[in-house]
């Protein structure tokens, strides 16, 4: 290789190197609060046995049940695939996951969540932050 | 080398260095599908493909990036150099399978076009978090089509080697761009550390690997220079001893990269940069008569620089004596192809 070759190789991989590791520990920086466990579409949790509330917006069915020591569950049912692609499920401001195909998805709250009713439900796209829809259980 | 154009220059070690890649290829891709069977049995045809593919294209480009200083830090790795050039153009295709099926699968049922929406369907380009990867890869696949489409010797001769090599060095601006395309992608969807480990490993182990071979260019180029010593225009490279039969010594001396080989109890003196890409002909060694450059074996006689007949290509030639068991070189170059006589070693 010629040597002024070898000097821009040199250069790039200096320079390159720093901004790359910089750009990399940024991207780790901003990365969003992790989904809860368990949370994803495709590892449905069993419901809770008792239903507390239900509700009914358009084409979602949201369900409030209740399981032991008081435990509270978020069930969304969904006839049709939403029109938005990454749709996340919020609970008091507290992120629980995100909706995936049509049908059944629930979502269990945290010890300290669960003991904090009225519960504010709201499906936001994750992509343009637009709350979609807002919908309370007691 | 070869006079003509071809498509592909096809020999035995072509061929058996493709089956390798191409086994390769259909292992990971094996693998890589039955794991996502098991651990994300729900996952799509589609979204396996993507992933898969995009993958792969990641790991081969990480890999090419890493045979040059491999090469340059140990002499072992230099069979991957002599066909990267295929290894490249797969790249390139497994990209494009992840990038058009991506195309399909998110922007192709929408009112707009699909090309369109991949820059316009997420407009955050101010926010790190939301920034719209797509168009990263987008861009990253451009490039690596364009050193693709150019991989042939005929857009080396017609673009230059300096401007076609210059073009092919985006590739480094190619892996930023997908680097980047990973970590504000799916890293951010699944803020899985498996992602994060697989993009932090391989950008330390090549930032790491390309530092360590321009220190060791470095370090042999400043001892070259110190080693030198000026008398009557000639330059007292090392004993003649020093130089293996059929290899070279590598010297920089006035501006002039040179390649001393010996062979045949002689010794001769050719400039040191291929006329093909310009690889470190000085790092070859002989065969069958000929200087054979290291990274795609172009040919080169050692008294007069020239390749042997039918091609065309030549090297600067330069005056070699040897005085009590010493090479001393004279950097003036002469006319590419010049017969100079070389130095014969004294028993």
């Amino acid at each position: 290789m010629v040597p002024e070759l070898r000097k821009r190789h040199r250069r790039i991989w200096q320079i390159g190197g720093v901004l790359l590791c910089l750009g990399f520990a940024a991207a780790i920086w901003v990365l969003p609060k992790p989904v809860p466990a368990g949370q994803w579409p495709g590892n449905e949790l069993p419901p809770f046995p008792k239903v507390l509330a239900s509700k009914t917006k358009g084409n979602l069915s949201f369900q409030l049940r209740q399981g032991a020591n008081d435990l509270k569950q978020i069930e969304i049912t969904q006839q049709r695939v939403m029109e938005q692609t990454f749709v996340q499920v919020f609970c008091n401001n507290a992120l629980q996951g995100v909706l995936g195909p049509a049908g059944v998805r629930r979502f269990s709250l945290s010890d300290t969540l669960s003991a904090e009713p009225p519960y504010l439900i709201e499906l936001v796209d994750g992509i343009n932050h637009k709350t979609i829809h807002q919908i309370v259980l007691p | 080398m070869s006079v003509n154009y071809t498509t592909v220059q096809w020999n035995r070690q072509k061929r058996r260095y493709d089956r390798i890649m191409l086994g390769i290829m259909v292992l990971y891709l094996l693998t890589f599908t039955f794991l996502q069977l098991v651990f994300y049995p729900l996952t799509s045809p589609e979204t396996l493909i993507i992933r898969a593919t995009g993958t792969l294209a990641f790991i081969m480009l990480q890999f090419i990036l890493c045979i040059g200083p491999l090469a340059r830090l140990d002499h072992r790795f230099l069979p991957l150099l002599y066909n990267r050039r295929h290894l490249g153009v797969t790249t390139f295709l497994i990209g494009a399978v992840h990038g058009v099926f991506n195309v399909i699968q998110f922007h192709s049922l929408g009112y707009v076009d699909p090309i369109f929406s991949v820059f316009a369907s997420n407009t955050h380009y101010a926010s790190l978090q939301d920034f719209p990867f797509q168009v990263l890869g987008f861009f990253a696949l451009v490039i690596l089509f364009l050193m693709a489409a150019t991989s042939h010797d005929f857009w080396l001769k017609n673009l230059s080697p300096r401007w076609w090599k210059s073009l092919h060095m985006l590739v480094y601006l190619a892996y930023g761009l997908l680097v980047f395309h990973v970590m504000l992608g799916v890293v951010q969807l699944e803020q899985s550390p498996m992602w994060i480990g697989f993009v932090g490993f391989g950008l330390l182990t090549l930032v790491s690997l390309h530092l360590m071979a321009a220190g060791v260019e470095k370090k042999r180029l400043l001892e070259q220079m110190d080693k030198a010593a000026v008398g009557e225009g000639f330059y007292q490279v090392c004993s003649a001893e020093d130089i293996p039969e059929n290899r070279a010594k590598m010297v920089y001396l006035e501006g002039q990269n040179i390649a001393v080989f010996r062979y045949d109890g002689k010794v001769s003196a050719v400039n040191n940069i291929c006329r093909h890409q310009h690889g470190p002909i000085g790092e070859g060694k002989i065969v069958d008569g000929c200087i054979t450059c290291p990274w795609h074996g172009y040919q080169y006689l050692p008294q007069n620089g020239q390749s042997p007949p039918p091609f065309t290509e030549k090297l600067e030639t330069y005056d070699v004596k040897i005085v009590d068991g010493m090479v001393w070189v004279n950097p003036s170059p002469y006319p590419e192809g010049t017969e100079r006589p070389a130095a014969i070693i004294q028993a």
